[in-house]
């Protein structure tokens, strides 16, 4: 298949903060691999023990600021070389879950490599964060294909998710004039950390509640998520329904929107 | 069904009404300019056919396709809008070799060879041209670019003498050699007229004038001598400028001319245009 | 040549009879190729269909000819055949008024004669 003008573009366009994102890593985990291994040199009562959990989260978090970035100038240039608003929505589709499988492999061969590594180390743990989440599902068996398996799978619905919300903002915010913009995020803040933990501790001291609406939610998304029924499949569920949802209000938001001057 | 045809165009832009039931159509391998103050919808109108902006009511086909929402109608235009549409970041060159790849006849080599020819650097990136290297970036890429409809908006902003000339000269030698529909909007009539083969002029959104450029240029006339004897010859004819310096006189009368009956000693002018499309558009 | 679309002329004659006097003035010779549809108009930059009206003009009166993939030459004899029509031209233009002034002011032929005798020696 020939792929289009408007997917490759789009793939080159971030390849150079893709890379410097992972020599960002790579560097991170370098160090701590070597003061690790320093400071065991030096005392031989292996001074301290690190726990590397994180750093499989951290390419969703670069993949909702790329998704935050990547729709106006590809909007633009898709309208330039005559590519519709159709053909662009659905090969960012393409070039998002491209992002996601690859950088979900990715994340394997790091998961491995880690591991492999922490084993040289005995004051290094390396997991994944889903031995974290689901770790009864896991315990026992830090190194199965099964792991790597499901590991590889939720990524892959874990970034496309967090890419889906980044580039729905991105168009939401493209549409938005200044102050429209400046309304937005700011109520967005005032709403979710000033008015929403003070409304919620109200009500639960009042006693109109008897549990904190935060502590509903916070249920909700074990649930969602599947931790208390230990089952990953189901987070992969919630995830593409996220997915689906905000590509379907980006599409609304995309139809119509015309260049801006 | 040949060429582009826009029908009974009408876009808002909140209370402004841009363009107001516009229609016309623009055939296959002819010169067109859109000539327009500045606000008058010429842009408003190219954008609308290129499917960046969406009209509030008619709609346009191009060579029979509907132009809204389509890649292979909008694979046959090219537009060289006003406002830069490409990264910021990217140079000249990445530029030119992604056009080759959005648009298979665009010719990598000929786009090279223009910017020498232009001065222009095609290692710098987009966002350090200057308003007239800004124009000639895109005049390389709209002339290399060879789809059967090309679009000028504002082509010369920031251009220099030198540039115009070379640009137009371009423009007719390629024109010339391979027939292509180009669509020039400026609102500077006169340096573009004799290249033209139908003029439209756009007024407050209203398409107010279609005409071939040889009808129009027939539509009247100047005629000069002394302030004494074009008083006299003026009267009752439709004059739209009268230029006098010291006791010399210029009039410019719309209408058909008999030149017998010009009287010696009055010499006559074709039309001038500039003036002719400043009375047209101006405000009254 | 020189074209001005402020003169009255259309601009396609202008070309016609630009190219007119670069033969009579022998700046292009018989059988001699003359520029190209595409040479003119990027010259002038004007439309090349306004150069090609200009040319058809002279293509029918035989005084350009074009040989296929080749060109368009000035026709053997075409100087000539132009002094013939520009002498007939001179008649119509410059002769019947110049008549029609002389009646106006009773000037006879002879007196007219006269006239161009020592306009010529001046």
């Amino acid at each position: 298949m020939k792929l289009s003008a408007i997917y490759k573009f789009q793939l080159a366009e971030h390849k150079r903060s893709i890379i410097v994102f992972y020599l960002v890593i790579i560097a991170t985990l370098a160090f701590v691999f070597a003061t690790n291994a320093v400071s065991g040199l030096i005392s031989s009562q292996s001074a301290f023990s690190i726990q590397v959990t994180g750093i499989d989260l951290a390419p969703a978090i670069f993949l909702f600021v790329y998704g935050l970035n990547a729709f106006k100038e590809n909007f633009q240039m898709s309208l330039q070389n005559g590519i519709s608003r159709k053909t662009l929505f659905i090969n960012q589709i393409a070039v998002d879950l491209t992002l996601a499988v690859g950088m979900s492999l990715l994340n394997q061969i790091f998961l491995f490599i880690g591991k492999s590594m922490a084993s040289f180390f005995n004051t290094i743990q390396y997991s994944s964060i889903l031995e974290k989440i689901y770790d009864l599902r896991y315990a026992g068996h830090p190194n199965g294909l099964m792991l790597y398996l499901e590991n590889f799978l939720f990524y892959i619905f874990l970034f496309a998710a967090f890419l889906s919300i980044g580039y729905f903002i991105s168009v939401a915010f493209y549409r938005m004039n200044k102050k429209q913009k400046f309304a937005y995020s700011f109520g967005f803040y005032i709403l979710a950390f000033v008015a929403f933990p003070l409304i919620d501790e109200l009500l639960y001291k009042l006693g109109i509640f008897s549990v904190q609406i935060s502590e509903v939610l916070l249920r909700f998304l074990y649930a969602i998520m599947g931790v208390s029924a230990q089952n990953p499949y189901i987070a992969m569920i919630s995830l593409l329904i996220i997915s689906i949802i905000m590509r379907s209000l980006t599409w609304l938001l995309v139809r119509k929107t015309g260049i801006k001057n | 069904m040949n060429g582009i045809e826009v029908n009974n165009i009408t876009k808002r832009f909140g209370d402004t009404l841009a363009l107001n039931q516009v229609s016309l159509k623009f055939e296959p391998n002819k010169i067109y300019g859109l000539l327009g103050r500045n606000g008058a919808g010429k842009s408003t109108l190219l954008n609308i056919i290129t499917n960046r902006l969406f009209p509030d009511e008619g709609d346009i086909k191009i060579e029979g396709l509907a132009s809204a929402e389509n890649d292979e109608a909008q694979n046959k235009v090219y537009l060289m809008s006003e406002k830069n549409l490409y990264p910021d970041s990217m140079s000249c060159r990445e530029v030119f070799k992604w056009s080759r790849m959005f648009y298979p006849n665009f010719d990598l080599e000929y786009a090279m060879e223009l910017a020498k020819q232009f001065g222009l650097d095609i290692n710098k990136k987009i966002k350090t041209l200057s308003t007239g290297f800004s124009s000639i970036f895109k005049i390389v890429i709209a002339l290399s670019v060879n789809t059967p409809y090309v679009l000028f908006d504002e082509p010369i902003l920031g251009l220099d003498a030198n540039h115009r000339e070379m640009f137009y000269k371009l423009l007719i030698k390629k024109y010339s050699l391979s027939p292509f529909t180009a669509i020039i909007s400026t609102h500077l009539i006169e340096e573009v007229a004799m290249m033209l083969e139908n003029v439209m002029i756009i007024k407050n959104g209203e398409l107010l004038i279609n005409e071939s450029c040889e009808t129009l240029l027939k539509s009247g006339y100047s005629v000069s001598g002394t302030a004494k004897q074009i008083d006299a010859f003026i009267m009752g004819k439709e004059v739209i400028s009268i230029d006098a310096l010291g006791g010399l006189k210029t009039a410019t009368i719309i209408g058909a001319v008999d030149k017998n009956t010009i009287p010696l000693g009055l010499e006559m002018t074709g039309l001038d245009l500039q003036k002719f499309f400043i009375k047209l558009t101006n405000e009254e | 040549m020189q074209i001005n679309f402020e003169d009255e002329r259309p601009i396609f004659m202008q070309i016609a009879e630009g190219i007119e006097d670069a033969i009579l003035t022998g700046a292009f010779a018989e059988e001699e190729q003359i520029p190209s549809i595409t040479e003119l108009s990027v010259n002038y930059k004007i439309n090349p269909a306004t150069a090609l009206k200009g040319i058809s003009i002279l293509v029918d009166e035989g005084i350009i000819f074009k040989k296929r993939g080749i060109g368009m030459f000035v026709a053997q004899g075409s100087v000539l055949k132009l002094r013939d029509k520009r002498k007939e031209l001179f008649y119509e233009h410059y002769i019947k008024r110049l008549i029609e002034e002389a009646n106006k002011l009773g000037i006879t032929t002879a007196e007219i004669l006269d006239m161009v005798e020592r306009g010529y020696e001046e």
